[in-house]
């Protein structure tokens, strides 16, 4: 090397120099492969063959220590697309960093080329693990991680806010689902139209997310969602702008964007990854079939409560109606009772004063009864004493009068008690009645008492004593004929004027 | 927003009188008031929340009836 630096008049020409260092690798590295690592910086499709930029950066700095060519030939370019599509989800491109086997090569016409023979996928997974897990490190540094999770979520989320794609079959998937809901629920959808792949994806759905913030107040949720296709790049979901954006976001967000293997983290910092749309669209109408079934549910128990108060409120009211009725039952009867014992008071009294009028009536018909014989005795006694010795003349005549008043007497008794007992509630009436009746009575007995004594006036012996007559009385007997006399008996005369004692001869 | 307060707050009073209604000793006057309140307030919810008032009617009648 020290001969070519030193002679300068010796002149090479570039293919010879090139020639050189081709025999120099060739020696050096032949067909010899190389597992190497490096980052894709850019990569184009040129007639089928893939020209790759591989770069490496200083760990921290991100400055750019070495950049060598690649090239991945036509010939071995789909299949190992193809493979490493399969199992990483993405496509070969920018960014990606990859471990590939590759032959070092110099090619006196494109230089120095790494001819890449095969790619490792599950290096770039592990890589995208690492970066995934960088961002949910620093996430959960910054304190972001949890915050939509923790966020309230609405009882009834019906203005949603998408983002989407209007030609995704996942946002046409969403739509249908929630709008034909079998519960008629109602929902305000709004859709904000981002890219769902790719680099710019990330961003894209970023500024989305500002625009929903601007006007947040007309939305309760915001649901991400996309479908269709299977292995895409699904990477800008664990873009860290995106991740922090719907970490900080101040309505819940809702993922439906179908991962397979490993969910982004989007979808972890999301207040809900439903995986599919449909899914999104179900757990929101679980949402309101939640709330409905807790308002039916609550008017159930109030209905219940309501039912069961008012029989009870019945039931009370019939148990107080029940008492009320039994209680003025029992005041009726009490009532009823000292009516009935009033009545019967009363009935006494009334019994008592009838009794009483009767004992008046009976007092004075006991005077009149005790008048009357008083009378004809008065009578008969001035009789008696006037005329005693015609006593046995008269007596029988007298005996049947006295019989006569006597058993006027007890007519009278009689028709005033059966008056006094058939007119008890009269009393007054058929006291004045009797009374009235008792003096004509009296009266009319009094007349024929005169009558009879005028009579018996007339058949006074006196009287005929005084025309002459004389009356003989053998032991007290008055002798009517010769007959009942014998010899030496004594008989006495009266006369008008004194008696003479004399004896038969 | 406001919807959302809506349904939370009718929440919360239905729950309220529910308690109410299961705990305390409301006499049956306040008992109809408060039936009816959360009649209601479940009006409005089922109103807010879909798009035929048909439920509505329905849940009303049946209350209607069943305490005539």
């Amino acid at each position: 090397m020290s001969n070519i630096a030193n002679s300068k008049t010796e002149y090479f020409s570039l293919s010879s120099i090139s020639g050189m260092v081709e025999s120099m690798f060739n020696e050096k590295f032949g067909n010899k492969l190389f597992w190497i690592t490096a980052e894709i910086s850019s990569l184009h499709i040129h007639k089928g063959h893939c020209y790759i930029s591989f770069i490496e950066k200083t760990k921290g700095t991100d400055e750019i220590k070495t950049e060598i060519k690649g090239i991945i030939w036509l010939q071995n370019y789909s299949r190992i697309n193809y493979n490493f599509k399969t199992i990483t989800g993405i496509e070969i491109k920018e960014n990606t960093k990859i471990l590939f086997l590759a032959k070092v090569s110099f090619d006196t016409k494109y230089g120095l080329n790494l001819i890449v023979e095969e790619i490792d996928p599950s290096y770039t997974i592990g890589q995208m693990l690492i970066e995934r897990e960088n961002v949910v490190r620093l996430l959960k540094e910054k304190g972001y991680y949890e915050l939509n999770k923790n966020k309230d979520f609405p009882l009834v989320p019906q203005r949603i806010a998408v983002i989407s794609a209007e030609t995704s079959r996942g946002y046409e998937d969403f739509r249908e689902k929630l709008l034909t809901n079998k519960y008629h629920y109602k929902f305000q959808i709004k859709l904000f139209q981002s890219l769902l792949q790719g680099e710019k994806a990330g961003e894209d759905m970023r500024n989305r997310l500002i625009e929903i913030f601007n006007e947040i107040h007309l939305f309760d949720i915001v649901v991400i969602v996309r479908g269709g296709g299977g292995n895409v790049n699904l990477t800008c979901f664990n873009n860290y702008r995106l991740a922090e954006a719907i970490a900080r976001f101040p309505i819940p967000i809702i993922t439906g964007i179908g991962h397979t293997a490993n969910i982004s983290v989007a979808d972890e910092v999301a207040f809900k990854d439903c995986i599919t749309p449909t899914d999104v669209s179900d757990f929101i109408i679980t949402k309101c079939l939640e709330f409905d079934n807790k308002l039916m549910n609550i008017f159930e128990k109030i209905k219940t409560r309501f039912n069961e108060k008012m029989t009870n409120q019945l039931h009370k009211t019939d148990n107080q109606m029940s008492m009320l009725i039994s209680s003025t039952n029992i005041l009726i009867k009490k009532q009823l009772t000292f009516n009935d014992t009033q009545f019967i008071r009363f009935v006494n009294s009334a019994n008592i004063i009838i009794a009483e009028q009767n004992n008046k009536i009976g007092l004075i018909v006991q005077k009149i009864t005790d008048k009357i014989p008083n009378y004809i005795k008065e009578r008969l006694s001035i009789i008696n004493s006037q005329k005693l010795i015609f006593r046995p003349i008269i007596s029988n005549f007298m005996e049947h009068k006295i019989k006569l008043l006597n058993n006027r007497l007890y007519a009278l008794k009689a028709i005033s008690d059966k008056i006094f007992t058939n007119n008890k509630r009269f009393t007054d009436d058929a006291l004045i009645y009797i009374t009235l009746n008792s003096k004509k009575i009296i009266e009319k007995a009094e007349k024929n008492m005169i009558l009879t004594e005028e009579k018996i006036k007339i058949l006074d012996p006196v009287n005929v004593l005084k025309r002459g007559y004389s009356i003989t009385l053998k032991d007290g007997k008055n002798i009517k004929s010769a007959d009942m006399l014998n010899e030496g008996d004594e008989v006495k005369t009266i006369l008008f004027n004194g008696e003479v004692k004399s004896k038969i001869i | 927003m406001g919807n959302q307060i809506n349904y939370t707050d009718a929440q919360k009073e239905l729950e309220q009188i529910l308690k109410e209604i299961e705990i305390g000793d409301v006499d049956v006057d306040k008992l109809s008031e408060k039936v009816k309140r959360a009649c209601a307030l479940i009006r409005i919810c089922k109103e807010k929340l879909k798009n035929t008032d048909d439920e509505i009617k329905k849940i009303l009648e049946e209350f209607n009836q069943e305490n005539k």
